[in-house]
């Protein structure tokens, strides 16, 4: 939000150090036993009540069943076939049945994750002995558990703050790293934009706060994101619903294929039994995909949580996946956020000493990265504070002023800010002053401006009363890689938008460097959500990231709306999600996330019912030797039921071979959508079709050589 | 040998409370009343099946099939209720 301004001071906002992939899992998410839980898990989910929610999985029990019941008596539905039919009967019941376990240890296994991730999350929320204060005043030492929205409560060092909520007195340190992993600790105090918001279950390390609750026991945004990992309560996205939707319906016309298969069959003279009936429709019908749906959903917002990122819903998730357009702040985000000050550039006929000069004594009081650098490098260049800075009172920067300086002890005022603000400044005190002076505002100023924007840094002037001293270049810096990501971006079809406070002329030199599509220069906080809106009514999903109260209806109106844990409870509360480690980068890797997702759902989709096509043509002309189709049976497979139990191992087997890449996604390749599209029906469309044709006859090979068909 | 007044013994059953307590728990739980009502459309079934048939099957086989047949039926309106309203599954 600050980014919006020029001179914005960005407090000092510490990053979590080293790599992002060395913090992920923080909290440290334990997975032991991981794999035994979801096997006793598979088993529980056979309860048909949850059987029922995955359709397709949901007619291979049934079918399972009902092969129990044709092992149980084979000749329950008619005098029976070939030779023991008990024992072929009961090895596709034995094959449906653990195919149907896979399925269920798949979602078991991602769920378990999940629960893991949740649980670490738990571990950040304990009940806490809360100091509650009284409507009278007095406080009351109550369970953190029983506190509710608008109750205030005192923490004073040592304190877990016991909910989330939002300072409203005192200035004191918070060690976040119980969420983030971050153990610098973070400043918190009222009234700030970014300061001001606290998260339940972190610590307070020093002074005290005194804090308005903002949710309601079990609705805070821990709270929110445990039932979203955990994936109990998990409501099915949109894209999973159509997925869902579609898997009914072609199971639905491959229930009708079996159904009126007997008569074509009894027809053709090559009668098939029921138990041969269930398995080609089991083989039919996409099991792959109906076992992993879950798991992979499941599995997406465990990955966003992995990168310390609180989803409030899977739908937004999801939606990262379709994002057309970004709009990023360049503060920060497209640049690093803390901008130095490069060099002095004085005008009418000041020298270097005296620019630096009244350039540190307007940033003594500023404690921005920025005012720092300004203060470093007068000092560098011998300048001193020459007056008693006890006496001397700092004004802070702000929006509607756009400068910031010094009241100094015998009454004159060096500022340094915008230049536009410093020129209104100097006007100001020149109209009748008695330390104007003619000229301050010359061509060489508009110069000096123009070629500090036009290296894509920040112009600052400096002035001292009604005096313009000359420009200080603050050097914005585009972080390493930033525009090969844009890259990545733009190859993948989304735009990029940056916005930003600074002149045009600096936009644009900055938008060059870092590569974005297009730029907004000296815009507005409510230019973000012209900007989305504009966007947005050309059928485009939009994403953006904010931390302020000003970015809130932004981020509401935003599709996806990610918003800083630095920010304040109402850009949190707008947003669908939180970064717990404040970096607004993050956005780009919630957007790739999004789209793993989307590109696994897809990729495994056409493994699945390429996997159907090919079982097909490996089934029919085995069961149709008598319609003249074993010509064909181009892979000489020996038998109708070593072909059927072929195929429901297979059948059988993929699924647990495929959980490791439902769990850990497609890898991602920043591609455009032809280009994926190319890739996956070459990879998961063609070696669909040409794997099960390969394992098949492996497999066919092997049971016939045991006999066990 | 003790007499027992049946009118004042079916009193005490309180019969309509039975009834209805029945066909509170069938609403309840509806998985009773599906197997109920398949068996009873089975009755109509399953003799056409065997009629059908023209002595192939054993009257036993012509009960399963049609029990098989009402229970792809319902597999078939399960799919169309998932098709239709996706968002209760």
């Amino acid at each position: 939000m600050d980014s919006a301004n020029p001179d914005s001071p960005r407090p000092n906002r510490p990053q979590p150090s080293g790599p992002r992939s060395s913090r992920k899992h923080t909290p440290k998410v334990n997975t032991k036993g991981l794999y035994q839980r979801a096997i006793k898990d598979a088993f529980v989910k056979l309860n048909p009540r949850q059987m029922i929610k995955n359709p397709v999985m949901f007619l291979v029990l049934v079918g399972t069943i009902i092969t129990l019941l044709v092992t149980i008596d084979p000749n329950l539905f008619g005098a029976s076939q070939g030779q023991n039919p008990r024992r072929f009967n009961g090895l596709i019941t034995v094959i449906l049945f653990f195919t149907v376990v896979f399925a269920n240890f798949a979602e078991a296994v991602a769920e378990g994750r999940g629960k893991a991730q949740a649980d670490a999350l738990r571990s950040t929320k304990s009940d806490t002995i809360a100091r509650k204060i009284l409507p009278d005043g007095s406080i009351a030492e109550v369970s953190s558990t029983t506190l509710h929205q608008g109750d205030r409560v005192k923490v004073i060092a040592g304190d877990l703050i016991p909910a989330d909520g939002e300072v409203i007195a005192g200035v004191a340190s918070v060690d976040e790293s119980a969420i983030t992993g971050e153990s610098a600790p973070v400043l918190k105090e009222t009234g700030s934009d970014v300061a001001s918001s606290v998260t339940g279950g972190t610590r307070i390390i020093s002074d005290e706060l005194t804090i308005k609750i903002t949710s309601d026991p079990g609705k805070g945004f821990i709270d929110r994101m445990i039932a979203l990992v955990e994936g109990a309560e998990r409501s099915k996205t949109p894209n999973e619903i159509a997925l869902t939707v579609l898997l009914a319906v072609l199971t639905l016309v491959f229930v009708f294929v079996i159904v009126t298969l007997p008569a074509i069959a009894n027809y053709a003279n090559s009668p098939v039994s029921v138990a041969v009936l269930i398995a080609l429709l089991v083989a039919l019908i996409p099991t792959t995909i109906g076992g992993l749906l879950s798991a992979i959903g499941i599995a997406g917002m465990d990955r966003v949580a992995q990168f310390n990122v609180i989803a409030t819903s899977g739908r937004a998730v999801e939606a990262c996946g379709d994002i057309n357009t970004l709009v990023l702040d360049k503060t920060g985000t497209i640049t690093l956020g803390n901008r130095l000050a490069e060099e002095f550039i004085p005008v009418n006929n000041h020298s270097m000493t005296e620019i630096a000069t009244v350039a540190l004594a307007a940033s003594v009081f500023d404690d921005t990265p920025e005012g720092k650098s300004i203060v470093r490098l007068a000092e560098k260049l011998g300048a001193n504070v020459d007056f008693d800075r006890s006496k001397a009172e700092g004004i802070e920067f702000s929006a509607k002023t756009r400068m910031s300086g010094t009241n100094l002890p015998d009454g004159r005022e060096a500022r340094k800010g915008a230049v536009d603000a410093i020129k209104g400044f100097v006007r100001s005190r020149s109209v009748g002053g008695a330390h104007s002076r003619s000229g301050e505002i010359t061509p060489e100023l508009d110069t000096a401006y123009e070629r500090v924007s036009n290296l894509g840094g920040t112009p600052l002037a400096v002035a001292l009363n009604g005096n313009i001293y000359g420009i200080i270049y603050l050097k914005d810096i585009v972080k390493p890689g930033i525009k090969e990501r844009f890259d990545q971006l733009r190859r993948m079809g989304v735009r990029t938008i940056m916005l930003t406070g600074d002149n045009s002329i600096t936009a644009s030199v900055i938008a060059g460097e870092a590569g974005v599509d297009d730029f907004i220069a000296e815009a507005t906080p409510e230019d973000k959500i012209a900007v989305i809106q504009r966007e947005q009514a050309q059928g485009k999903l939009v994403a953006m990231t904010g931390d302020g109260t000003n970015d809130a209806p932004a981020l509401a109106q935003a599709n996806v709306g990610v918003a800083m844990n630095t920010g304040t409870q109402a850009a949190k509360e707008a947003a669908n999600m939180v970064d717990l480690d404040s970096d607004p980068t993050k956005l780009i890797d919630i957007v790739v996330i999004g789209k793993q997702l989307l590109i696994t759902r897809g990729a495994l989709t056409t493994f699945s019912i390429a996997n159907d096509i090919a079982k097909y043509f490996a089934i029919i002309p085995v069961i149709f030797t008598s319609a003249n189709l074993q010509s064909l049976n181009v892979m000489g497979l020996a038998s109708t039921n070593s072909v059927v139990l072929s195929a429901l191992i297979y059948n059988a087997l993929i699924i647990p071979a495929l959980i490791p890449l439902a769990l850990t996604g497609v890898k991602f390749r920043p591609l455009t959508a032809n280009q994926l599209l190319q890739r996956n029906i070459l990879i998961y469309g063609l070696g669909g079709v040409v794997a099960p044709f390969i394992a098949i006859k492996v497999i066919d090979v092997v049971i016939t050589a045991v006999g066990l068909a | 040998m003790k007499r027992i007044n049946l009118l004042n013994w079916v009193s005490q059953l309180k019969l309509v409370e039975g009834v209805s307590f029945v066909w509170f728990e069938w609403r309840r739980q509806q998985l009773p009343l599906a197997i109920f009502l398949l068996l009873c459309l089975n009755l109509i079934i399953a003799p056409v099946v065997y009629a059908a048939s023209s002595g192939t099957l054993e009257r036993r086989s012509a009960w399963a099939i049609g029990i098989l047949g009402l229970v792809t039926l319902g597999l078939v309106i399960y799919l169309f209720d998932v098709i239709f309203r996706p968002e209760r599954y």
